[in-house]
């Protein structure tokens, strides 16, 4: 069920009618539960089995490490969640990529036979249910968080359909709280409903939610043919041809994932439920470390806290333990998004990036406070820097084919100042250009004004009905015919 | 040494003093990144003689919060 397709407005203009008209509080919190499975299952069929079994997988485990009287048998549940989860998302996300390179391998050595592919269907939302899971048991396994009192509430936490396929990546730490402090509500009065949908949430989900309708059926769906013009078949193109696509990608990219997460945001604020930011004007970033505070937040600071942080934090003096990590994690990161080598390169790549911008930190500690880069100046050459070394990574997460990505790369670094194509491109490409170059005018407009979203759903209402009938009047002119699927949801 | 949290922020993010409160954390702060959280967690153990775990690092979103985890390890910090 895609967030741009009749069916999920259906679906979820239903559940709203039904929460708002139903009395029975406790039936609503079941309701949702109920209602977040049959939304994976119209998208992903049985494969909601995972989910459910993620589900009691984790939460009985939790609370066996919570309870745990020794070490040892903390230890023990504690590393059967982890094989659960990793095992889980491991055999469906990366099978198929390990024998595939086990084939080659044996082809190096001339063996004759082949192991045949298993050809698994990709659970939708695997990666995030199961990040976000992980997240539950090293929390309460470091003594950070109390484990769900209720099956009930944990089921919710995990299935809650919003952020449910694509993220953001929610913490439990932060969500359980927000559940735990309605259910108390529930307990404590009678007069209050369960889930209260408020005017001030209302409005602003459905500003956020119409953004994100926005950037991702007006934006991003129109500029992605170009972005498949130039990226399907890069061999023989010129470099600024080859710029024109990656900028292209970067910002269909943003638009598509953030968009998304717009949605579910806003769905969520009109449920009652606060989930973090996932982007922050990542094309402001103005050092490698600065764009992974504004990109996918979610993931970013997951990888920090349980994988970066713990490889760090007993040596966090010694530099070469520093870098390693840094290319760890950001391995981890790009294998994340898919089994396939260009996510590596990808994520190797910005692993580098960062471990360089460490070390030199490192090296020339008052450097930031020098009175160049505290000048407007300064500034904008570090943003325009950081997004020329940011943008030259998204080639790698865009091509599969190695020759297409090298020719890319190098067109993308050794600028041969031919023009004579790229001018052919761009008059076949008038919109998509028009449209970037929209997208730029708003994203700046965006970083200078703060938080777009709340001023708009803050405006009178003629106002605000004004701006988003302008939203809605693009998206049906500039309609491509169908729902695109996000590109999030292969992840 | 100081018992003055807001000062030691101040100092590692390069900005001023006056501009930390007990909301300011990664959201606000532009410089607040892992590279100078870590910095953070070096100056303030390094300041206050104390040694914190991983779970209070990550656990740390504002200011606020590590009053908090320096209440715990029975620090007494200037509000």
């Amino acid at each position: 069920m895609l967030f741009n397709s009749l069916d999920f407005l259906v679906f979820f203009f239903v559940i709203l009618c039904i929460i708002s008209f139903f009395k029975f509080r406790r039936f609503q919190h079941l309701f949702l539960i109920f209602s977040s499975l049959f939304f994976l299952y119209y998208t992903d069929n049985y494969l909601v089995t995972l989910l459910i079994f993620t589900i009691l997988l984790h939460f009985y485990v939790g609370r066996e490490i919570y309870n745990s009287q020794t070490i040892i048998r903390k230890k023990i549940f504690f590393v059967i969640g982890l094989i659960g989860s990793i095992g889980v998302l491991g055999f469906f996300k990366y099978t198929d990529f390990v024998i595939s390179q086990l084939n080659v391998f044996g082809t190096i050595i001339d063996l004759n036979s082949e192991i045949p592919l298993l050809n698994l269907a990709l659970p939708i939302g695997i990666s995030f249910y199961t990040f976000q899971s992980m997240s539950y048991i090293i929390d309460i396994y470091r003594g950070s968080l109390k484990p769900s009192k209720t099956l009930k509430e944990y089921a919710f936490f995990v299935a809650f359909f919003p952020p449910l396929v694509a993220g953001p990546i929610l913490r439990a730490s932060e969500f359980l709280p927000q559940l735990r402090e309605k259910i108390s509500q529930n307990e404590v009065s009678q007069k209050l409903k369960l889930f209260v949908i408020t005017n001030t949430n209302l409005k602003f989900g459905i500003t956020l939610m119409s953004i994100g309708f926005f950037k991702k059926m007006f934006f991003s769906d129109n500029i992605g043919p170009i972005v498949n013009n130039i990226f399907s078949n890069p061999l023989g193109l010129e470099s600024f041809s080859i710029m024109i696509g990656t900028i292209a990608f970067g910002i269909q990219l943003y638009c598509d994932f953030s968009g998304y997460s717009d949605i579910a945001i806003g769905a969520a604020a009109i449920l009652g439920f606060k989930i973090p930011l996932n982007f922050n004007k990542p094309f402001f970033a103005s050092s490698p470390s600065d764009f992974w505070t504004r990109w996918h937040i979610s993931l970013s600071t997951w990888v920090r806290d349980y994988l970066y942080y713990p490889l760090v934090f007993k040596n966090r003096k010694s530099e070469g333990l520093v870098f390693i990590s840094l290319i760890i994690s950001m391995l981890l990161m790009g294998i994340w998004h898919g089994a396939s080598w260009n996510f590596l390169i990808w994520g190797g790549i910005h692993g580098l990036f960062l471990a360089c911008y460490t070390i030199l930190r490192k090296k020339f500690p008052t450097a930031s406070s020098n009175k160049f880069f505290k000048s407007k100046i300064g500034k904008i050459s570090s943003i325009l820097v950081t997004q020329y070394l940011i943008f030259f990574t998204f080639i790698a997460f865009w091509m599969k084919d190695f020759d297409h990505m090298a020719y890319a790369m190098k067109k993308y670094v050794l600028l041969d100042f031919s023009t004579a194509g790229t001018i052919e491109i761009i008059r076949d490409n008038e919109l998509p250009i028009l449209l970037m170059i929209l997208f730029m005018i708003l994203h700046f407009i965006s970083y200078k004004k703060g938080n777009i979203a709340e001023r708009i759903s803050k405006l009178k209402i003629h106002y605000w009905t004004s701006i988003l009938f302008i939203f809605f009047l693009s998206i049906a002119i500039f309609y491509v015919g169908s729902a695109r699927e996000f590109i999030y949801f292969q992840f | 040494m100081t018992d003055n949290v807001h000062a030691i922020v101040a100092k590692v993010f390069s900005i001023s003093e006056t501009d930390v409160n007990d909301e300011s954390g990664p959201e606000n702060i532009e410089s607040w990144d892992s590279f100078n959280g870590l910095i953070l967690v070096d100056e303030l153990e390094n300041n206050f003689k104390i040694k914190f775990s991983i779970s209070e690092i990550t656990d740390v979103k504002t200011v606020a919060d590590i009053k908090r985890h320096l209440k715990n390890h029975n620090v007494s910090v200037n509000e």
